[in-house]
């Protein structure tokens, strides 16, 4: 099919096609409120996304970090902005990974980029090397959440030719580094103004930052509201909130899907929902999501009655709101969101005890029965740290479990070793230790 | 080729707690590590102490630091963990983390959480080179120099840093002198024996250095070899060990020039001596030639890279990485169109630290050596 009348690359329709289909079927499933607010959101990104390239806006590339409430400041009716891993998270949700995302990671690895490079950015490289992204005018980068992160940027840059600038990410989150950060993004406006263009509006920003701070109020509701005990709404919806976060801070778009997700949860709480039926065991998902097979969270529910009622996607704070009273507490207030209040980022570019904190304060918030480390291949802050962890879990008296396999290609630990994985370690560790053998 | 003048670097290689370390400990000297070439020397000398980069040891079991690390992680990192929880770096006093890459980061931290030594600092260098983070790193220097001197009980004064500066100087200028006989037809200096110079240059201190190098080089200016043969230059990331690059000499390649962290990188580049000491230190360790690490930096990677290749007249390209070093995993993806363009013969080898298979390596190389005499014979 086409999208807005014209041919397009397959990658993209194919994830278009699915969120229509999709939608069909939410509608009649009207309860579905998370899902049905979350194909809208992306439905509109890939329409917003072809508008773009047939009305020639300005592209300017950004990577996963990039504060979305700041690139508001520009009209958004002269520029797209893109993020390199959005096609890798959408066909995550709605697409075909086990195809596309394969396709793009073995398309970097052939023209030479190493293979443990995280698939994020390896799929990122492969797509704009298969040319089903559109060329940019610029790029603007943030030297976080990783090493991957930062040689997709030298690889953009090599490849691409466009102007680029890139923020360089302190090691903690200090009033100085904080400031150092805020000085950055004055940078960063003031390169793009120049090379594209645009012209920057702090007028916008500030709507913007209003729009930032409803959505992260609704979402510091539903953060607290996750603590319901049995869990009710499915923990596959944590991992979408940063895949949402992420692309629609600042944007009407992200203060919907927030709406939607918080009153599913008031709903599901009011009802008396449960999301695994008999006894729950609880889990903290700490790294990175499964959406290499986003249905995995349905069968971990399902037949393995574990419920996850937070994980580090979906952990937000909202204790970084945006002052809006001046350019410069913006700047910086976004600066700190990116920093405190980034899933990744706040938990793994700095101090290994920022990484134990959270675990500690997710376990003790939330009630766990046991954690859970993804070890997506390419996380090396995440694997580099995994000896504390453990260390962590057992001071805790929680048990811990492991696992390799890459959140965006299916292909590297099969769904059924998954399955055996975590049945084995449910029904031999952590039921015994809650119910007792 | 072996003369006594290269006595001291061998010895300094080849264990952690050379002659030089115990002498200085001896004298009560602190000695402090580090793992990253943006991590000033001059600085840690002004301080009267012994900068010391850490390395690991070839064939060490890693069981201990993948314990922590995972084995997800490069080996170079595993090796110096297990080395640091093994007690083998008991004589630091000292130890500078940065944020060179996650692995580093982790290691460090690793490291100051199981076995803190008594002075422990985590210096962010930025990944950019504008200004506003060059005055960052200038004021993240001085923050350095602060807590040294707290540590110290002493006060470091510029005049101090500056005669570092000019030691420092002084030793890198011997260094490239040393590495430029490698651009002669016959080179008296083999890349494995310039590695292990470059590498005591970070843990010997200063004026030992320095006179150790200036003897070696009197020696090889005046030596006659044999002629030479196909050359190359390597590159890539992290490479402490002269025998792994002694083991690709002997497959008939002369290693001319390099374009790594323990090699040319490390120096290549001087202080300015006309500037203030930290703003100077701090331009000159941003600026220098660069690492994977910082963003945007591949144009001027490859430029640099380009001009040791012209000037050491090098006849291809070895490119070696760790596996997992997500770092360097992309420049290969950058240089093989380059290298393609340009005629240049480009061999990528990935590699495991202190291990390596030699049958298949040997193969590699051989095969590596017989294209480039082949091209060479048609050409003639």
């Amino acid at each position: 099919m086409a999208i807005l009348g014209k041919e397009r690359w397959q990658v993209w329709e194919e994830a278009y096609e699915s969120i229509l289909i999709l939608q069909d079927i939410f509608s009649e499933e009207s309860l579905d409120r998370t899902h049905g607010a979350l194909l809208v959101v992306y439905r509109d990104y890939i329409e917003e996304l072809f508008r773009a390239i047939d009305s020639n806006k300005t592209i300017i590339y950004g990577n996963f970090a990039v504060p979305g409430t700041l690139m508001r400041g520009f009209d958004t009716d002269e520029v797209f902005w893109l993020q390199l891993e959005a096609l890798s998270v959408i066909q995550g949700l709605v697409g075909e990974p086990a195809v596309w995302n394969a396709q793009y990671v073995d398309a970097a690895e052939a023209a030479g980029m190493a293979p443990d490079i995280c698939s994020v950015d390896r799929i990122a490289l492969g797509g704009y090397l298969e040319k089903v992204m559109p060329p940019p005018d610029a790029g603007f980068y943030l030297t976080t959440p990783c090493d991957s992160q930062t040689c997709l940027v030298n690889s953009m840059v090599f490849e691409t030719d466009a102007p680029t600038i890139v923020v360089d990410m302190p090691y903690g989150a200090t009033r100085e580094e904080v400031e150092y950060v805020g000085r950055q993004y004055r940078e960063v406006i003031e390169f793009l103004q120049k090379n594209t263009g645009l012209r920057y509006d702090f007028e916008r920003l500030r709507d913007a930052c209003d729009k930032y701070n409803r959505m992260m109020r609704l979402i510091a509701d539903w953060v607290t509201l996750r603590r319901t005990k049995p869990a009710c709404q499915p923990c596959e919806t944590l991992s979408l909130m940063a895949a949402v976060v992420t692309v629609f801070s600042g944007h009407d778009n992200g203060i919907d899907y927030a709406t939607e997700t918080l009153a599913e949860l008031k709903e599901m709480i009011a009802r008396g929902d449960r999301a695994v039926e008999g006894d729950e065991v609880r889990a903290i998902w700490y790294g990175d999501p499964m959406w290499s097979d986003i249905n995995f969270y349905n069968w971990l529910e399902g037949e393995c009655g574990v419920t996850v009622p937070m994980d580090m996607f979906g952990y937000f704070h909202a204790d970084s709101l945006i002052d809006t009273s001046s350019e410069v507490s913006m700047l910086e207030d976004i600066a700190f969101n990116a920093m405190r209040n980034f899933p990744m980022t706040r938990q793994l570019l700095g101090s290994m005890e920022d990484y134990l904190v959270d675990y500690r304060t997710l376990c003790q918030d939330y009630e766990a029965d046991f954690g859970i480390i993804p070890g997506h291949l390419g996380c090396t802050h995440g694997w580099g740290a995994i000896g504390m962890m453990r260390q962590e879990s057992d001071r805790l008296g929680i048990p811990l479990l492991v696992f390799e396999f890459d959140m965006l290609d299916p292909r590297i630990t099969p769904r059924d070793d998954l399955e055996v994985i975590f049945q084995n370690f449910v029904e031999d560790i952590v039921k015994p230790r809650k119910f007792g053998s | 080729m072996t003369t006594s003048g290269m006595e001291p670097f061998r010895e300094t290689v080849t264990r952690p707690d050379s002659s030089y370390v115990q002498a200085v400990k001896e004298a009560g000297m602190k000695v402090v590590g580090f793992f990253c070439s943006y991590i000033p020397l001059e600085l840690l000398d002004a301080a009267g102490v012994l900068p010391y980069r850490i390395k690991g040891i070839s064939g060490r079991d890693t069981g201990p630091g993948t314990t922590y690390l995972s084995s997800r992680v490069c080996t170079f990192c595993r090796n110096a963990l297990t080395l640091a929880l093994e007690e083998d770096f008991s004589f630091l006093d000292g130890l500078l983390g940065t944020n060179t890459c996650d692995p580093v980061r982790r290691a460090s931290q690793n490291w100051t959480i199981k076995n803190p030594p008594s002075f422990n600092e985590f210096v962010h260098v930025p990944r950019v080179y504008r200004e506003e983070n060059i005055s960052w790193y200038t004021a993240e220097l001085g923050r350095l120099k602060s807590n040294l001197e707290t540590w110290l009980g002493i006060e470091i004064k510029d005049g101090e840093i500056r005669e570092a500066i000019e030691s420092r100087n002084r030793a890198r200028a011997i260094l490239r002198e040393l590495s430029r006989l490698r651009a002669r037809a016959e080179p008296p200096i083999s890349g494995s024996e310039m590695l292990a110079v470059s590498v005591s240059y970070q843990q010997m201190p200063v004026g030992d250095f320095i006179e150790a190098a200036d003897k070696l080089l009197s020696e090889r200016r005046e030596m006659k070899t044999d002629p030479g043969r196909v050359r190359v230059l390597l590159a890539g990331g992290m490479l402490d060990d002269p025998d792994y690059v002694k083991f690709i000499e002997d497959q008939g390649l002369d290693v001319v020039a390099d374009a790594m962290c323990f090699g040319l990188r490390s120096y290549a580049d001087d202080v300015d001596l006309d500037k203030p000491p930290l703003e100077a230190i701090s331009e000159r360790y941003m600026l220098h030639f660069p690492c994977a690490r910082m963003g945007e930096s591949f144009p001027l990677r490859w430029e640099r890279m380009l001009e040791a290749y012209n000037e050491y007249k090098a006849d291809g390209i070895i490119y070696q990485r760790l596996k997992f070093c997500q770092l360097w995993g992309v420049d290969s993806h950058n240089m093989a169109p380059l290298c393609e363009e340009l005629d240049m013969p480009l061999l990528y080898l990935e590699r495991e630290y202190g291990f390596f298979s030699t049958g298949q390596l040997k193969t590699r190389l051989q095969a590596f050596t017989e294209l480039i005499e082949d091209r060479k014979t048609l050409r003639t």
